[in-house]
């Protein structure tokens, strides 16, 4: 029977990182991350990966709990509602995507186990100075010797680079795109964190003649986009979670302090023009989780998702933004200040904005999917 | 979480498109709050009275009621397919306003006497709620009808009477208690449009439909053409408006365009290119595949809390207000893409589409049927988020 809501299982998902999250400490600990700098907390990662959310897409015969894109999105809305920043998103559902779809069986047995209990931390490595999401814009050289492969370029906004096992570098071979595992320790790799908004840990990855072994290619050469395009998909839709739980907590935020706060005699909440804000806040974060709902039960079936994910990480990352925006119309002066919580989610939603495909990829992505279907 | 329709349910859409596939030319595009051409209105009764004939108009509705007695995802189906088809079903008033009144509200006998004739498209419904002062603020409503003892007298005005010259009855709403509060004072009538004391005064809308001023001048109404119970008006009226069931739809229209524009753009040229190379009007096809991916989810939500009861989100206005919102925007947009020929009617050699953009366009002005996307805003700020009054 047609149901929208998520089920039993997935709503005591939901209701168990929120109260994980909250007892953590929930805004007051990106607060603290935030201020003493670094961006996440292992300890919070480590009682996430406890639970067994760590290992959700890896498939049970490789020590995972073989769940679905639907099981994340519970978690998702409740780490964008709390501000919890982890690995979960590009190593346990990005990274263990690709290497469960096209990892050589050495490589499955070595990074899936430890990926799903949370110990070893694989991240993409694929963003390149010009900012383009799609599969041109990998410019990182691979050069075949007769042992060895030689990888050099830059990767930029690479999150928790410094504290990765293994990062899932793409390369360019050819025509196409390779997918290959390197150690951030390795010779050649220097790791620079950058300043940004939102005080995340993402990093400036050089990658300056890195040898790496034949053996750690992952999936076909040349054909790694493949493989990369439906982990990110999985990605897209969870970030776009993630915005529709901040926005829910904008929401609330916003609508508590517009009901208190008097001025001209009556609470700012009774003008239109308030009112206006809020609505506006409430319509994008309510459509943004329904659009990512849809597009993760699209892709947990495996029914054609390309459309739906597009909309839904196009209409979120514009969400992202917007609902930011009017929550701080609402507040005015008061959530400028650091004091307030308010700058904490306006600071992540820029990054959530931009990753995994900002709204000039997802548009093109989408026209390309309305074009494929019309004959 | 599922939105998988069952194989019975996939079978009743076939079912439905055989039908229209049948019934209608391909690409047909014709609607009754835009046109007075004789053809399309004949052809448009006539297609409706089909689907009368079939059951379709009554589709959920008891047997004895004139209707088939089927569930509610399959009229959701129905509409689905109704809308992507553009079918020029006619009498919205008839199986909408004034069966959800009757459903909800009236007796036995109310239901026996007026939903066959609905079902069966042998009544033509016009809406008599709005007034010259009482739009949005819809219960300030003037028009009386008045108790004689034997049957009710009405007096008053109403105004953009959409289809009113068409319609066989109205749908109307009357003060029958001048001393109660203003909510609770109003009922519901089937009024005769053909009895004495009716008159129209037109009023040209500026896509090329008529509506009227409708006027009433001690024009009898027989003591069983109220509608539900006395007093109680003004909660069928909001009862349609916020809790009428899922009609599916709205996502099906707009991808039905996005498919026009979009073959359109593939052989159309400017600027040396094809139009959809353009990434200007791409970014456009983009924003308008998002507007109709919203309307979808919004659309299968609704089905989803009508099914398993549960209540509409943010008092039931959100719907209203993205799709209030997004109809002039899709227009726009639309005109944007196509650019200066979008403003061409009519079948002339250099209209885009046999002028298609420009009505839709000039539809995207007509957003105020049912009350302002900015009325909604405010039901949903007040209601729905518990912001003051």
């Amino acid at each position: 029977m047609i149901d929208f809501e998520l089920d039993e299982g997935q709503q005591e998902l939901a209701a168990g990182a929120r109260g994980l999250f909250e007892q953590a400490g929930g805004i007051t600990l990106a607060r603290e991350l935030l201020e003493q700098g670094g961006g996440w907390s292992r300890d919070l990662w480590a009682r996430m990966a406890a639970l067994d959310w760590a290992g959700l897409l890896v498939p049970e015969a490789h020590g995972g709990s073989g769940g679905g894109v639907l099981d994340l999105y519970a978690i998702s809305v409740e780490t964008g509602r709390a501000l919890v920043t982890s690995p979960l998103i590009p190593s346990s559902v990005i990274a263990a995507h690709v290497l469960t779809a096209g990892g050589t069986r050495a490589q499955q047995a070595d990074l899936l186990p430890r990926i799903a209990s949370g110990e070893a931390i694989v991240i993409p490595a694929v963003l390149e100075p010009s900012g383009a999401w799609d599969e041109g814009g990998v410019e990182t050289t691979l050069d075949r010797g007769p042992d060895s492969l030689r990888l050099s370029g830059t990767k930029v906004l690479v999150p928790f680079a410094a504290d990765a096992d293994r990062l899932l570098v793409a390369a360019r071979e050819d025509d196409g795109v390779t997918l290959v595992l390197v150690d951030p320790a390795a010779p050649g790799v220097t790791v620079a964190p950058v300043d940004n908004v939102a005080g995340l840990p993402l990093s400036t990855v050089v990658l300056d003649g890195v040898v790496a072994a034949p053996a750690d290619v992952v999936g076909t050469p040349t054909e790694g986009w493949s493989l990369l395009a439906p982990a990110f998909a999985r990605g897209a839709v969870l970030r776009s979670a993630e915005i529709a739980g901040a926005g829910q907590r904008m929401l609330d935020l916003s609508v508590d302090y517009a009901k208190e706060r008097v001025q001209f005699g009556t609470p700012v909440g009774k003008h239109q023009a308030v009112q206006y804000l809020c609505t506006d806040i409430a319509m994008e974060s309510h459509l943004t989780a329904l659009l990512a709902r849809r597009a993760a039960w699209l892709l947990d079936v495996g029914q054609p998702a390309d459309r739906a994910v597009a909309a839904a990480k196009l209409y979120a990352s514009r969400a992202a933004h917007h609902m930011a925006q009017q929550a701080h119309e609402v507040f005015a002066g008061l959530a400028f200040m650091m004091e307030h919580d308010l700058h904490l989610f306006t600071r992540h939603a820029k990054h959530w904005e931009h990753d995994l495909g900002d709204v000039r990829h997802h548009a093109e992505a989408l026209v390309q999917a309305v074009e494929a279907e019309i004959p | 979480m599922d939105l998988t329709f069952a194989p019975e349910q996939e079978a009743w859409r076939e079912e439905v498109r055989a039908f229209l596939a049948a019934e209608l030319p391909p690409d047909f595009d014709w609607d009754s709050e835009y046109n007075e051409d004789e053809e399309g209105w004949d052809f448009a009764f006539e297609f409706t009275r089909r689907l009368g004939a079939k059951g379709w108009i009554g589709l959920t509705w008891p047997e004895e009621y004139g209707g088939l007695g089927r569930p509610a995802i399959d009229n959701f189906i129905l509409w689905e397919e109704l809308v992507a088809a553009n079918a020029p079903i006619i009498n919205h008033i008839g199986f909408g306003l004034a069966a959800a009144a009757l459903l909800g509200g009236g007796t036995h006998e109310q239901k026996l006497q007026f939903l066959p004739g609905i079902a069966r498209m042998e009544t033509f419904w016009a809406e008599g709620l709005t007034e010259p002062d009482a739009g949005s603020d819809l219960a300030s409503l003037r028009t009386t009808a008045r108790w004689t003892g034997e049957h009710w007298v009405v007096n008053g005005q109403k105004t953009y009477t959409t289809w009113g010259t068409h319609a066989d009855v109205l749908y109307l709403a009357a003060r029958t208690d001048p001393d109660a509060p203003k909510h609770r004072g109003i009922s519901i009538f089937c009024l005769d449009l053909k009895a004495p004391g009716v008159s129209f005064s037109p009023l040209h809308n500026i896509a090329g439909g008529r509506q009227n001023h409708t006027y009433f001048d001690d024009v009898i109404v027989p003591a069983d053409h109220l509608i539900g119970e006395l007093g109680r008006g003004w909660d069928y009226i909001m009862g349609s408006f916020y809790t009428g069931g899922p009609m599916g739809g709205a996502d099906r229209e707009m991808d039905h365009r996005i498919r026009q524009l979009v073959r359109w753009a593939r052989t159309a040229t400017r600027y040396g290119r094809p139009l959809l190379e353009d990434p200007y009007v791409r970014e456009r096809i983009a924003e308008l595949t998002v507007m109709t991916e919203v309307a979808r989810v919004m659309s299968y939500e609704g089905l989803s809390n009508f099914l398993h009861r549960r209540p509409p989100v943010f008092a039931g206005a959100m719907g209203t207000v993205v799709a209030k919102e997004a109809k002039p925007r899709f227009g726009q947009l639309t005109s944007e893409i196509v650019g200066p020929l979008g403003q061409v009617r009519g079948d002339a050699p250099v209209a885009p589409l046999r002028g298609m953009p420009a009505e839709w366009w000039l539809r995207g002005i007509n957003n105020h049927a049912g009350g302002t996307p900015q009325v909604k805003r405010m039901v949903m700020a007040t209601r729905g988020l518990g912001l003051p009054r």
